[in-house]
C-alpha cells in the first residue's frame, strides 16, 4: 500500500516539473540572458576595458560643459565658469554664472544649475574606482604591468574627483571603499588635511604604477605625468591662502579644520614647487613637451586648438566631432553667428590684463586707434579672443562687434570668446573638443608660483615662467623683481596663460582675491567701439556694463541644503 | 473621461429558452427544466451548496475566511461585452472601475476590499479561472458558475506572496449527471448616452460674448446682422450653428448576443458545452460608411466552451477543461473617444461649419473638425485570440483510506493580439466672403493616402502544473478536510522585444495546505498555509511561509437558537493570517547588480570610439515581498 501511494506521489511530482529538464531548485533561477552583471565586467580584460571606458567617461572632469542625458543630469550649466570671473560675461541670464555675478549662491538652488553639475556623478566616478579596486584582483590573467596601470589609472580618476571637490567645498567625505546597502552612508566630512593626504597618496600610487606613455591608439589614457601634475595642483591649492592658514575666511568654529589646515606653514609651498617640478622632469618620458614650434604668435592657439598635441597631458575624449548644434560648443557661440545661446563675450577687465609686446602694461584711456592697441598686444590676445576685425571662422573671416556691427548684439564687453573654438568649427562642419585635463605649461606656471612663495624669486622661478612667456613671442621678466612684485607677475601670466581652462574662478578664490576691485564684484568693463567713417581703426570707450556681487561665504561651495537636513553634513558658512 | 456618458440600457429580450431535449428520460424533461432553473436561482442563496475557495470547494456554512460570491446567472442581467463590467455592485468589496465606454476599449480595473498594498508595484488582484492564472475578461455570463472573490488572509494564505489584494475565482459551469439540456438565448439591446450637455447655439453664444466684452468695457466682437444671421440660420456656412453632438454621435448603437449551450451528462461523462457570439457598435455617427478610411467602434467576439468530466475507471477520473474565443476590435485610428468627446465639449457651435460649400471639411488653423477626426483619418483594427485549457486527473485512494484522493494538472493559456493600423490625414478649410462676395478658402493640413502597419501586439502564455492530496471525511459529528497541494506557473509574455529581460518567465514555485475541521456543523477550525517563491527575488530570500488560522461559530445551529424565527442564520467568524504581495514595481531581478548603460569613450590621436558600460542601480541583495498581516472579524 505504502509503495502504491509514494509511486503516486512522485507521479504526480514528477507531471509537475516535467516542464523543465531542471530539478525543482534551479525552477526560479533567471535564464541566461543579455544582462551584463557584475561578474561579467571582472571576468576578462576585455570585458573589465568597457568598464573602465565607462569609468573614463563617468570620472574625467571637463572644461567644458556637457548634456549628457544618460549619465549626467540635464542642467542649466550649458556655459563655461569663465563668466563667473573677470574673464567675461554670459550673454543668456538664466545660465549659471548669471547667478554668480548677482551673488545668489545658496544652499537652495540646486548645484546642477549652480556650476557643479557633477556633483552626483563625481560620486559614481568615484564608487566606480572602488569597485574595480575591490574586483581587479578576480579577472584572471591578467599581467601585473597591465593590473598595475589599471590601480594607477582608477587612483587618479578618485584623486581627480576628490581634487575637483577640494577646490569646490573644502572637505569632503572620503569613501574608499564600495558602499553596501548595510553600510552607514552618512559619513561625515573629512578635514582639508585628510582630503589632501588622501589626493596625494593616490597620486603617488598612480605615479608609481602608470606607464610613463601608452601607444598612439591609446593616446587619452592615464599618464605618470598626468597623475604628477594632480598631485602638484593639489599641492598648489594647499599651500594657498585660502586653506594654508590658521584663521578660514569665515569661521565654522570647531569645524574649522573642514575649510582650511588650522595653521599657516610656508613649507606647504615648497610641497607644491618639488611635486611641480617632478612633473616637469617626468614630461620627457611621457613625450610631452611645451608647443615652440609652430612659430610665437600660432604656439598657443596650436596647443589649445590641436586635439592631442605634444603640450596636452590629459585629455577628456568623450566625443566624436561635434557640430557647432550640438555641446558643448551649442551655447559659446554669440547668438548672431548661431542662434543659439548667448555666447561668452570676453570684458574689458580682462583684455586690459595683456601686456603689451615690450613687457609693459597697455593703457585704455579711451580713443580712436582701438585696432593700434589691439595690435600692440601680447600675441596670445589674439590667439584667444574673438576681437573686433578678428577672424573667427571661415564662415566669419571678420568679426564684427562695433556698434551696429553684425555681431554686435548682447556683446557686452565688445569682444567675443575664440579659444576654445577650433577655426575647424563652422556651419559645415564639426570639430572634436579637446578637452584640457591638464597642460604642460600649468606645471611651469605652478612651479614658477610655489617656489616664489617657498623661496622668493629665485632663477628657477623666473626660468620656468620665462619659458611660458618667450615661446609666446613675450620679453623675459624683469630682473630684481620682489618676492610681491613676482607674485604679482606670475599671476598675471597664469590669467593670461590658461585663460577659460576653467583656473581662474578657483586661482581667485585660493588666492582670496575675490573682493578686490573688478575680480568678481565691483564694477565690471566693457569697450563701446564704434565705426569711424573714412578710417579703418575704430573708437573705443571703456564702460560699466555691470556691477557684480561677491559674497565672502562664495569662497566656497555650498552643500544642498537637502543633504544638510540629513544631519551628518556641517555646511560650509554663510550657507 | 466619458465613461459616463454611456450606459447600456438593458433591454435584455430573452427569447427563449427554446427547446430542451432530454436524451435519455423523456418523462423528467419538464422537471429537469425546472430544478435546473431553481437550483441555479437559488446557488447564490442556498447555505449548505458549495462554494467555490481557493483551490477547491466547501459548503457556505464551513466557511471561515471572508469571501463573497456571484453566481453567473447574476451577471447575466448585466448586459455588456466585457465580463468585468458586469461584476459592477455585484460583489460586496470588489471596487470596478471602468476607464471608458468604447466597445472594446471598456476595461475596468478591479479592485479587492480597497488599496492593500503599498509602494508603486502593482495591487492587482489575482484572477484564476477554474484554479488556474487566465483570461477572464473575455468570458460571458452564461458559461460562469460563479465568481467569488477571496478577502482575508485565511482565504488567500495558500496563494502565498500573490494573495495581499484578494484572490478573485472566476468558475466556469461544468456538466451534471442529468439530462441533456439545449439552452439558446439571444439578448439585443442598445447603448445611447445616459447624459449629455446641452450647449447654448450661436445665437446665445455670440450674444453673451458680446456681453462679456461689454462688461470688460471692450467693443463688441459680433454686429447685428452677425447676431441676426445666427438667430435666423440664413447663412448656415459664413454664420453656422452646429450643435456637434448630434452631427458626431448616433442617438443609439446596438449591442446583440446569441448564446447556444448544452449541458448535460450521465454517471460516466459530464458536459457543458457553450457557443456565443456578441457584437456591440459605438455611438459614433455616420462613421465607417467611408471604409476604409475611417471605422466606427465595433466590437465582435466569438466564444467557446468545452467543459468534460469522465470516470475513466472506477477511481480514477479526468477533468478537461477548454474555453476560448476569438475578438475583433476596430476603433477610430487617430483619435481616442476621449479626445473626440473633448473637442465636442469646447469647440464653439459658430466656429466653422461642417462642410464647406465647396465640400471641404470646415476647421481652422487651431481647431480641427471633430466629424472629420472620425471620417477621415484611418482605422484600427485589431484581432485577439484566447485560449484556456486544463486537465486534470483524479484518483481515489480510498484503499488507503477513504475520503483520500490525489489529484495532477496541468494548464495551458495564452493570448495573441495582432492589429492592422490604418493612418491618413486630412485637408481642412476655413472659408471667408470677401468684400465683393467671392468665397475664399485657406487649407490647413494634408490630405495624404492611407499609410498600413500590422503586427503583433500583445502576447502571452502561461504553462501551470499543479498536484493535489485532498482528504474529506465525515465521523459522527466530526467534519475534517484537507488539502496539500503543489504549485508551478511560468507566465511568459513574449510581446516585449526591446528589453529582453522582460521576456523572460515569471514564475512561481510552491506548496499550500488547508486543514479544516467542524464539529456538529457549529464550530468550525481552519489552519492554512503558503511556502511559495518567486524568480524576482534573490535565491537566498525567495520563498515566504504564509500562515493563516480561522475560526468560525454558526450560532443558529446551537439548540438555544435552533428553533428561532427570527434568526434562521447566524455565523461568526474571525481570522488572522500573512499574506504577500509580489507585486513590487521597479525593474526585474533588482538583486543583481547590472552594467546596462552604455558609457563610449573615445582614444588615440584618431579618437576612435571604444565601447563602455556603467553601472546601473545598486542592486538590493535584500529584495523582497510585500507583508500583509490581516486580522478580520465578521458576521453573517
Amino acid at each position: 500500500m505504502k509503495t502504491l501511494f509514494r509511486a503516486v506521489i512522485c507521479g504526480v511530482l514528477c507531471l509537475a516539473v516535467s516542464s523543465c529538464d531542471k530539478s525543482i531548485s534551479e525552477f526560479l533561477d533567471k535564464a541566461p540572458g543579455v544582462d551584463v552583471t557584475e561578474s561579467t565586467i571582472f571576468s576578462s580584460k576585455v570585458q573589465l576595458e568597457t568598464f573602465i571606458a565607462g569609468t573614463y567617461r563617468i570620472g574625467l572632469h571637463s572644461i567644458f560643459t556637457y548634456n549628457d542625458a544618460n549619465l549626467i543630469p540635464t542642467s542649466r550649466t550649458y556655459c563655461i565658469n569663465a563668466p563667473i570671473t573677470d574673464e567675461a560675461e554670459c550673454e543668456v541670464t538664466f545660465m549659471h554664472p548669471e547667478q554668480w555675478n548677482a551673488g545668489n549662491v545658496t544652499s537652495a538652488t540646486t548645484l546642477v544649475a549652480n556650476e557643479d553639475y557633477r556633483y552626483f556623478i563625481r560620486w559614481t566616478a568615484i564608487r566606480d574606482c572602488n569597485i574595480i579596486l575591490e574586483r581587479l584582483k578576480d579577472v584572471p590573467n591578467l599581467d601585473d604591468t597591465y593590473k598595475n596601470q589599471v590601480i594607477g589609472e582608477v587612483k587618479f580618476i578618485r584623486a581627480l574627483n576628490y581634487a575637483e571637490m577640494l577646490k569646490r567645498y573644502g572637505g569632503v567625505p572620503i569613501i574608499d571603499k564600495r558602499f553596501q546597502l548595510t553600510d552607514n552612508f552618512q559619513v561625515k566630512r573629512n578635514t582639508i588635511e585628510d582630503v589632501v593626504n588622501f589626493i596625494v597618496k593616490d597620486c603617488d600610487d598612480a605615479v608609481a604604477k602608470l606607464p610613463a606613455t601608452y601607444t598612439s591608439n591609446f593616446r587619452g589614457r592615464i599618464t605618470k605625468t598626468a597623475a604628477q601634475m594632480l598631485k602638484s595642483r593639489t599641492l598648489l591649492y594647499a599651500a594657498s591662502p585660502l586653506f594654508n592658514t590658521a584663521t578660514p575666511y569665515m569661521s565654522l568654529g570647531e569645524d574649522n579644520k573642514l575649510i582650511c589646515y588650522g595653521n599657516q606653514d610656508n613649507s606647504r609651498w615648497q610641497l607644491a614647487a618639488d611635486a611641480a617640478k617632478a612633473a616637469l622632469d617626468l614630461a620627457p618620458a611621457g613625450n610631452f613637451s611645451l608647443i615652440t614650434d609652430k612659430g610665437v604668435d600660432k604656439n598657443y592657439k596650436y596647443a589649445w586648438e590641436q586635439n592631442d598635441n605634444a603640450e596636452i597631458v590629459l585629455a577628456e575624449k568623450t566625443y566624436p566631432s561635434r557640430a557647432r548644434t550640438q555641446f558643448p560648443w551649442y551655447g559659446q557661440q554669440p547668438v548672431s553667428i548661431i542662434n543659439a545661446w548667448g555666447g561668452v563675450s570676453v570684458i574689458h577687465n580682462f583684455v586690459r590684463k595683456y601686456e603689451k609686446k615690450d613687457g609693459t602694461p597697455q593703457t585704455w584711456p579711451g580713443g580712436t586707434d582701438l585696432m593700434q592697441k589691439y595690435a600692440e598686444l601680447d600675441p596670445r590676445f589674439a590667439q584667444t579672443v574673438g576681437y573686433n576685425g578678428s577672424y573667427y571662422d571661415k564662415d566669419v573671416p571678420l568679426l564684427e562687434t562695433f556698434q551696429g556691427g553684425r555681431h554686435a548684439a548682447d556683446c557686452d564687453g565688445g569682444a567675443w570668446l575664440k579659444k576654445l573654438l577650433p577655426d575647424a568649427l563652422s556651419a559645415s562642419s564639426g570639430a572634436v573638443p579637446n578637452g584640457i585635463v591638464f597642460r604642460l605649461a600649468e606645471a611651469y606656471l605652478n612651479y614658477a608660483e610655489a617656489l616664489n612663495e617657498a623661496q622668493g624669486p629665485v632663477p628657477a622661478a623666473y626660468d620656468a615662467v620665462n619659458t611660458i612667456r618667450q615661446r609666446s613671442g613675450m620679453p623675459k621678466l624683469p630682473t630684481g623683481l620682489t618676492k610681491e612684485q613676482f607674485r604679482d607677475r606670475v599671476r598675471n601670466e597664469r590669467d593670461i596663460e590658461l585663460a577659460f581652462e576653467d583656473h581662474r574662478l578657483y586661482d581667485i578664490r585660493r588666492w582670496k582675491i575675490a573682493e578686490n576691485d573688478g575680480v568678481m564684484q565691483g564694477p565690471f568693463y566693457g569697450l563701446k567701439i564704434t565705426k569711424i567713417t573714412g578710417s579703418t581703426d575704430f573708437k573705443y570707450e571703456p564702460y560699466v556694463f555691470e556691477t557684480r556681487t561677491f559674497l565672502p561665504r562664495m569662497y566656497l561651495h555650498p552643500f544642498l541644503n537637502t543633504e544638510v537636513y540629513k544631519g551628518y553634513l556641517v555646511q560650509n558658512p554663510g550657507y | 473621461m466619458n465613461a459616463k456618458n454611456y450606459y447600456t440600457l438593458g433591454l435584455i429580450v430573452l427569447l427563449a429558452v427554446v427547446f430542451n431535449q432530454p436524451v435519455w428520460a423523456q418523462e423528467v424533461s419538464k422537471d429537469s427544466v425546472t430544478k435546473v432553473n431553481t437550483l441555479s436561482r437559488q446557488s447564490s442563496l442556498n447555505r449548505n451548496a458549495d462554494r467555490a475557495i481557493a483551490y477547491g470547494r466547501q459548503p457556505a456554512w464551513k466557511i471561515t475566511g471572508a469571501l463573497a460570491t456571484v453566481s453567473g446567472t447574476d451577471l447575466q442581467k448585466n448586459f455588456t461585452t466585457s465580463l468585468a463590467n458586469t461584476l459592477y455592485g455585484r460583489i460586496p468589496g470588489l471596487t470596478v472601475q471602468q476607464g471608458g465606454g468604447e466597445p472594446g476599449n471598456d476595461s475596468p480595473t478591479l479592485i479587492g476590499r480597497g488599496i492593500n498594498t503599498f509602494g508603486n508595484g502593482g495591487r492587482n488582484l489575482l484572477i484564476m479561472v477554474d484554479g488556474f492564472e487566465s483570461s477572464y475578461e473575455q468570458l460571458v455570463p452564461d458559461e460562469i458558475e460563479s465568481v467569488s472573490l477571496l478577502k482575508d488572509a485565511s482565504a488567500t494564505a495558500i496563494y502565498g506572496l500573490r494573495g495581499a489584494n484578494g484572490v478573485l475565482l472566476v468558475t466556469t459551469k461544468r456538466g451534471s449527471d442529468s439530462p441533456l439540456v439545449v439552452n439558446f438565448s439571444t439578448q439585443q439591446g442598445f447603448h445611447t448616452a445616459s447624459n449629455l450637455p446641452q450647449f447654448l447655439g450661436s445665437y446665445d453664444y455670440a450674444r453673451l460674448y458680446n456681453e462679456g466684452l461689454a462688461n470688460d468695457g471692450k467693443a463688441p466682437r459680433y454686429t447685428d446682422a452677425d447676431l441676426d444671421a445666427y438667430r435666423t440660420g440664413s447663412d448656415p456656412y459664413f454664420h453656422p450653428n452646429v450643435n456637434w453632438y448630434d452631427v458626431v454621435l448616433k442617438k443609439t448603437a446596438p449591442i446583440s448576443n446569441y448564446n447556444l449551450n448544452f449541458r448535460g451528462g450521465n454517471s460516466t461523462v459530464r458536459y457543458f458545452v457553450l457557443l456565443n457570439a456578441i457584437k456591440s457598435n459605438g455611438l459614433f455617427q455616420n462613421v465607417g460608411n467611408m471604409d476604409p478610411e475611417s471605422v466606427n467602434s465595433k466590437y465582435a467576439r466569438f466564444n467557446f466552451r468545452s467543459n468534460v468530466d469522465m470516470n475513466l475507471t472506477k477511481r480514477l477520473s479526468a477533468s478537461l477543461t477548454l474555453g476560448g474565443s476569438v475578438e475583433d476590435k476596430a476603433n477610430p485610428a487617430a483619435t481616442t473617444t476621449g479626445s473626440v468627446f473633448t473637442s465636442l465639449a469646447t469647440l464653439p457651435p459658430n466656429a466653422f461649419p461642417v462642410y464647406n460649400p465647396d465640400g471641404s471639411f470646415g476647421g481652422t488653423s487651431a481647431l480641427s473638425n471633430p466629424l472629420a477626426n472620425l471620417l477621415q483619418t484611418g482605422s484600427y483594427a485589431s484581432n485577439g485570440r484566447t485560449l484556456q485549457s486544463t486537465l486534470k486527473l483524479t484518483e481515489q485512494l480510498d484503499m488507503i483510506t477513504p475520503g483520500l484522493t490525489i489529484s495532477a494538472a496541468v494548464s495551458f493559456n495564452n493570448f495573441f493580439r495582432s492589429y492592422s493600423n490604418k493612418t491618413k490625414t486630412y485637408e481642412r478649410a476655413s472659408a471667408t466672403k470677401t468684400a465683393t462676395g467671392d468665397t475664399l478658402y485657406s487649407r490647413f493640413g494634408q490630405k495624404t493616402s492611407l499609410l498600413g502597419n500590422e503586427d503583433n501586439s500583445d502576447q502571452w502564455r502561461n504553462v501551470i502544473f499543479q498536484g493535489f492530496l485532498n482528504y474529506d471525511r465525515t465521523f459522527g459529528k466530526h467534519d475534517v478536510s484537507a488539502l496539500f497541494m503543489y504549485n508551478s506557473d511560468s507566465y511568459t509574455n513574449t510581446n516585449n522585444t526591446t528589453t529582453a529581460v522582460l521576456s523572460l518567465p515569471y514564475k512561481h514555485l510552491g506548496v499550500g495546505g488547508r486543514v479544516t475541521y467542524a464539529y456538529a456543523k457549529t464550530y468550525v477550525g481552519e489552519l492554512s498555509f503558503g511556502y511559495m517563491g518567486s524568480e524576482n527575488f534573490p535565491k537566498d530570500r525567495r520563498y515566504g511561509f504564509f500562515p493563516a488560522a480561522s475560526v468560525g461559530w454558526i450560532v443558529s445551529n446551537e439548540p438555544f437558537l435552533k428553533n428561532s424565527s427570527s434568526i434562521t442564520y447566524l455565523k461568526l467568524r474571525g481570522s488572522y493570517g500573512l499574506a504577500g504581495n509580489d507585486q513590487i514595481g521597479g525593474n526585474r531581478f533588482m538583486f543583481q547588480q547590472l552594467y546596462p548603460y552604455t558609457a563610449a569613450y573615445y582614444l588615440g590621436t584618431g579618437n576612435t570610439q571604444v565601447f563602455g558600460l556603467a553601472e546601473g542601480a545598486a542592486a538590493n541583495t535584500q529584495l523582497s515581498w510585500e507583508n500583509r498581516k490581516l486580522p478580520i472579524l465578521g458576521l453573517s
